[in-house]
């Protein structure tokens, strides 16, 4: 409901000596509970409680002009509070809702960081001298310092099938640099595709690169030499990891960024239906994405000599990352993500990036199939040696019968339409398993599934 | 002199005592007042006339303050204190001396009040020297005249305020209705304090006529508060700015308040600085027209000074934006950080 005009008659509410709204009228009750207040409980709009308060502290009636917002509106007020013995009337005389404009894109570093990590990027930031002023590489935790202040062509190089001289042309023009296969000097394994943008700062003056590292993956999952990874064969035993993958990625990407540009009606006016197809592009868009990536990560486990690095993570550390990483999807469903205190450590060795993937797989499924409004409870232990973490949700549950065969690959229990492809749990057992660990199913039908993670404990040292 | 001083009978000696002491208590304040008339520590210019305007609206306020309170504490008691009655009876502002010598006018937030108010009242002046007073009539009855009842309301409200706001005789009139709720707090139990000692009259008869008088101030009939309400209501587009010429002054400054997310009162204190630099920024962060623009700051500059196309349009969009971001920001951060800046740079 939006209002746009004036009130027929004022909103009125009253709060008791404690602050609490002890009445109101529809329309700011309503708004009280958008605000996170409940029913006799303290105000919870702000602006209008700290109103209540110095009108009460002054023992003086006020007028003054407020803003509120709800999930939608702002909201413009102008509020008379009258101070009695036990508590404060509020009357709301004009009520002014206009659409909230869409919100600025906030990037949030550390969650960036995770999507990158989660996607295996890595960054690099440099000055106009090409001299390193920021970098974190794919597949790590900590970002490397011991690179700060270098200049970048005295740390990577540039491989076939790429050409130095292009990369340098490239730079001394300051055009963007785009696919360039480069490795890490005295590194002879790890290759990395670079790409990267010139920066221009507000008066107009080149001031560095921003370039994204992001592995070749047959070298590393695959434990093959690079030299010897074509030989033999014309298409390689990598078929989506080195090959369609990548191939697969770019356009989707593009089609994705380009329906929800549309869909979001950032180049201008947009009929609803238009815009509303455009996100079922985007939607169907990052389906096939998820699938592509399924499918590398299924291909890659799957390799003989398949590793995971052993990393020193923190269970409780990387479920407050993945939760956070799924906090937009779980608040489209108005579904909280019970986390355990952060405060609280539960050390295990794994490697970050995937243990973090499990974790969003286990949460994501737990969203997929948990009832709006309902809560996902983590919960990390540590038991015979092994660190665990467990993600329980209030979903149906998963019939015994069933709970064997949820880790088979493509098994989908008869579900379809959800966006799963049936890869997700499989994967996760079989990388659980390459980090020395399981993963387990808990649970009873009709009391929501429970899965258990449980990864070797890290031994200080 | 001796002789003339021995002629001289007790009262006067007892009064000549008082002054010596008095003078020589205020002695080490010179250089205070010598200082802050040498050195401003602001940009913003004091005409005589509003120095005039504020001393007497700050005597004004107190007496009306003064007046109701001893009414008040006579009709409630019934009392006999005649000191009280004749406070209550005359409107002479007895508690302004004291409260003046007791430094408790020197308020920041009541002569930033004051200040506003006077500068309102400039600008009201040059308002009316470009555009006829008919002219902004004619433009403010289309309000009056409005299909929403509610603005039609809220625009007689503001005419009736406005009306207040000036006296009879067209001159600056501040009235104890005009001030914000913290002040008028403030300022009337600081008159209390001062009544108290006046007259002797009991601190708990006082009291009570404060609460009462307290509790009878109406913020909301103050001629900002009215502009800023209609303001509220008149939806314009986004694209719509406000223009002087279309509503007077109040109401320019409340939509333009409004829109930028600055005080009434920060936008008066912006155009008394040399050159309405910060005004100009606040209309090129609204992306105000040159035109709309350049007619606003002649008018209320008095056309003493011209802003130029060139110069309006070079000022970057952005950086005016951030600039008003910054000065909307919260009293107590702006003076914080003023003061850690001003630390940095000594």
């Amino acid at each position: 409901m939006t209002i746009s005009g004036t009130l027929a008659e004022a909103v009125c509410g009253r709060l008791d000596s404690g602050g609490n709204l002890v009445m109101a009228d529809p329309l700011l009750m309503r708004l009280h509970l958008h605000c996170g207040g409940f029913e006799g409980g303290p105000l919870a709009i702000p602006q209008l409680a700290s109103l209540c308060q110095l009108s009460r502290r002054l023992r003086m009636k006020l007028s003054r002009p407020i803003n509120a917002s709800d999930d939608e509106n702002l909201i413009d007020m102008w509020v008379e509070t009258s101070p009695h013995d036990d508590g404060v009337a509020i009357s709301i005389v004009d009520w002014k809702e206009k659409k909230l404009p869409a919100p600025a894109e906030i990037i949030d570093t550390d969650r960036q960081r995770d999507f990158d990590r989660l996607n295996s990027i890595g960054k690099i930031r440099t000055d106009s001298a090409l001299r390193i002023l920021a970098i974190s590489f794919p597949r790590t935790v900590s970002i490397d310092d011991e690179y700060s202040g270098r200049r970048l062509l005295e740390i990577i190089e540039i491989t076939r099938p790429s050409e130095q001289s292009y990369f340098v042309e490239a730079i001394a023009e300051r055009q963007p640099v785009r696919e360039q296969t480069v490795r890490l000097i005295g590194d002879k394994k790890q290759k990395f595709n670079l790409s990267g943008q010139p920066l221009i700062n507000r008066i107009g003056v080149f001031s560095g690169y921003r370039f994204r590292l992001i592995p070749v993956e047959s070298s590393t999952d695959s434990g093959i030499s690079p030299d010897n990874e074509n030989q033999g064969s014309l298409i390689s035993n990598s078929l989506f990891g080195a090959q369609l993958g990548p191939a697969l990625r770019q356009p989707l990407g593009k089609i994705i960024a380009n329906a929800e540009t549309i869909g979001a009606k950032l180049e201008g006016p947009l009929r609803g239906d238009y815009a509303s197809y455009a996100k079922d592009i985007a939607s169907a868009g990052r389906h096939l994405m998820d699938l592509v990536n399924d499918l590398s990560d299924l291909e890659a486990i799957e390799r003989p000599g398949f590793k995971v690095a052993a990393d020193d993570i923190d269970l409780v550390d990387l479920a407050h990352r993945a939760a956070g990483l799924l906090a937009v999807k779980a608040s489209d469903h108005q579904i909280r993500i019970d986390l355990p205190s952060d405060s609280k450590k539960m050390p295990a060795q794994g490697e970050f990036r995937r243990v973090l993937q499990i974790l969003v797989n286990l949460i994501g499924n737990a969203i997929r199939y948990s009832p709006d409004g309902s809560v996902i409870k983590l919960r990390v232990d540590q038991k015979d040696g092994a660190a665990i973490i467990s993600v329980a949700d209030q979903g149906d549950g998963i019939a015994a019968e069933d709970q064997a065969k949820i880790f088979n690959k493509f098994e989908r229990l008869g579900r379809s339409g959800d966006g799963g492809s049936g890869l997700g749990l499989f994967i996760s057992s079989r990388l659980a398993k390459a980090m020395d660990g399981r993963l387990e199913v808990d649970c009873k039908p009709g009391k929501g599934a429970k899965f258990i993670l449980s990864l070797p404990v890290r031994t200080t040292k | 002199m001796g002789e003339r001083a021995l002629r001289m009978t007790g009262n006067d000696r007892n009064r000549l005592t008082q002054l010596a002491m008095e003078a020589g208590r205020n002695s080490t304040s010179i250089h205070r007042d010598l200082a802050a008339l040498l050195f401003p520590m602001s940009n913003a210019l004091f005409t005589d006339r509003m120095l005039s305007n504020i001393r007497q609206s700050l005597l004004k306020l107190i007496s009306e303050i003064e007046s109701e309170l001893c009414r008040l504490a006579v009709i409630q008691s019934g009392s006999s204190n005649e000191i009280l009655l004749d406070m209550g009876n005359a409107k002479r502002g007895s508690s302004y001396d004291l409260l003046k010598k007791a430094g408790l006018l020197r308020d920041k937030d009541l002569l930033d009040f004051l200040h506003s108010r006077a500068q309102e009242y400039e600008l009201n002046v040059q308002v009316t020297r470009t555009i006829s007073p008919e002219q902004l009539d004619a433009a403010f009855h289309q309000h009056l005249d409005h299909e929403d009842p509610a603005i039609a309301d809220a625009a007689m409200a503001m005419l009736v305020a406005r009306s207040k706001a000036r006296g009879a005789d067209g001159q600056m009139q501040l009235q104890p209705t005009q001030l914000p709720a913290e002040l008028f707090h403030k300022l009337t139990w600081n008159v209390v304090a001062a009544v108290k000692n006046l007259s002797g009259a009991d601190v708990e008869q006082l009291s009570f006529a404060a609460q009462q008088l307290l509790a009878q101030h109406e913020e909301g009939s103050s001629l900002q508060n009215r502009a800023l309400r209609l303001a509220q209501l008149l939806a314009r587009p986004d694209s719509e700015h406000p223009q002087l010429q279309t509503g007077g002054l109040n109401l320019f400054l409340a939509q333009l308040s409004i829109d930028s997310g600055l005080s009434v009162d920060q936008l008066l204190s912006f155009t008394s600085e040399p050159g309405m630099a910060r005004f100009v920024i606040a209309m090129r962060s609204l992306n105000f027209s040159y035109q709309n623009a350049s007619v606003s700051f002649t008018t209320l500059n008095g056309g003493d000074a011209v802003l130029t196309a060139v110069a309006y349009d070079e000022i970057d969009l952005e950086d005016a934006r951030s600039l008003v971001k910054k000065w909307a920001m919260n009293s107590s951060y702006q003076h914080a950080a003023d003061a850690l800046d001003n630390q940095r740079l000594s």
